[in-house]
């Protein structure tokens, strides 16, 4: 872990800590257009900086009117949204736009992502998701998604995009009403959301297993902690339920990349080199046990920067680890005694399914 | 423990476990609640709000139902929670 290694030209260090002035990071992420990073801020500014943290400009301070902390970076060719807890921004980078800032919709998200139909997507908790399709030259408009009925609503706390070359469909974290996930072709009418859960369940974040491919296979983490693994969300009645006693906080965050799993808590990240691989090989079961290599640390966020940098946003810096470098160390963490080989506690809960409607109506930005 | 937030006019709450993880106070897991000012002599009393803007439920729609950052910043102060939990309130997540 300790020891720099070649890249082409530069020299590139496993893990880097990256501290900058006058900017409290709240939100990481790859930068778009260039090899490096954006981070959000908690007082509603981006920044944008090469991969060992020098800042290629100032930072953008107009980005959400509420100043609020920055939750959520998405981006479309030629456009941004940013969401905070306030407010969800539509920043239009076209060369010669007047001004920046598009357009603000009123209402406080958990996240943003896009989506390669062209769509960004906003999680809205209890009152659903917001679609936006951005537009050149015209007044934007949002569409809210959400059930209609006490019974048909759902928290949505996360929500990511997967494809199974076919279709695109939405997989969402439901906190108590479990993952969801429905067929998404668009803002317009109605959607069924499929929904699977059991009782005490608490699901706080969902992630793709093979985000590079065309597959439905998902992670979802309860905020106990305890992981779901499915090889196909949309379909998939009885996912594998997995508890590791070495796990320990709140969970925050299940990330997946190069086969591999990470975990973020409120003690720690938890790597699990090989998981995603071996779920889906089917190589799970049995008496075979699971390594899992915990970095005990303070964090508030975790995210993937292209396939190749894991982004942990801490109280006072942002620590950045080579994926690639984590995937291939595994064996040196075990020789070093620094993972636990543990035999996951298979949980087998009572699944119940629900199919709930989800109605679509029109919003406009404020202002 | 409560605190009065002049600007917006209601007060915030917040309880703890004894391991110093936050309590989910409603059926949405929510993890603050809100005490508005009641009238003198009516009862008092509150209910459990996200940390994110949204859509009240039922008599209170459309109500931000935000409090202010500055409520978790007394939170912080009056040892209620701790940095990483401010922070990721902050960040309209569960602590």
């Amino acid at each position: 872990m300790s020891h720099p290694r070649r890249n082409g030209k530069s020299i590139v260090s496993p893990v880097r800590s990256m501290r900058f002035r006058d900017f409290e990071v709240s939100w990481a992420s790859a930068n778009p257009y260039l090899p490096g990073f954006c981070f959000g801020s908690a007082d509603g500014c981006l920044l944008f900086t090469d991969e060992e943290g020098t800042r290629l400009s100032d930072k953008i301070r107009e980005t959400s009117p509420s100043g609020e902390a920055i939750n959520g970076v998405a981006y479309l060719p030629m456009w941004f949204a940013v969401s905070t807890r306030a407010d969800v921004n539509l920043l239009n980078v076209l060369p010669g736009a007047s001004k920046a800032h598009t357009a603000v919709f009123p209402a406080g998200a958990h996240g943003v992502i896009a989506t390669r139909s062209g769509h960004f997507i906003v999680p809205l908790g209890r009152s659903g998701l917001l679609v936006v399709k951005p537009a050149a030259n015209t007044k934007q408009s949002a569409t809210l998604m959400s059930g209609t009925t006490p019974d048909s609503l759902l928290y949505i706390y996360s929500v990511i995009s997967l494809n199974d070359g076919d279709r695109e469909v939405l997989a969402c974290a439901g906190r108590a009403g479990g993952m969801a996930a429905m067929d998404f072709t668009g803002e317009d009418g109605e959607a069924r959301l499929s929904t699977i859960a059991f009782s005490g369940l608490d699901v706080v974040d969902i992630c793709a297993l093979r985000p590079d491919q065309a597959s439905l296979a998902a992670a979802a983490l309860d905020k106990s902690g305890t992981i779901v693994l499915s090889s196909n969300i949309r379909d998939d009645k009885r996912p594998l339920t997995l508890r590791f006693a070495a796990v320990d906080g709140i969970g925050y965050r299940v990330l997946s990349c190069r086969g591999d799993i990470y975990l973020l808590t409120s003690k720690g990240v938890y790597f699990f080199p090989k998981l995603a691989d071996r779920f889906l090989n089917g190589e799970l079961f049995g008496a075979v046990g699971t390594k899992v290599i915990p970095i005990p640390l303070q964090a508030i966020d975790m995210s993937l920067g292209q396939d190749r940098w894991l982004l942990v946003v801490m109280l006072d810096e942002v620590r950045r680890y080579d994926v690639q470098h984590l995937h291939h160390s595994a064996s040196d963490f075990i020789a070093r005694g620094k993972a636990v080989e543990q035999q996951p506690n298979t949980v087998s809960p009572r699944w119940k399914t629900r199919r709930i409607v989800q109605k679509s109506k029109q919003l406009l930005p404020s202002g | 423990m409560t605190f009065s937030m002049s600007a917006s006019g209601f007060t915030g709450f917040c309880r703890m476990l004894t391991n110093g993880e936050l309590r989910d106070l409603g059926t949405w897991r929510q993890q603050i609640a809100e005490f508005p000012r009641a009238r003198a002599r009516s009862p008092w009393h509150g209910y459990p709000i996200w940390s994110v803007r949204g859509f009240a439920p039922g008599n209170r729609r459309g109500q931000t139902m935000k409090p202010a950052k500055e409520v978790f910043v007394k939170m912080l102060a009056a040892g209620l929670i701790n940095e990483q939990q401010k922070r990721r309130l902050w960040n309209g997540k569960h602590a």
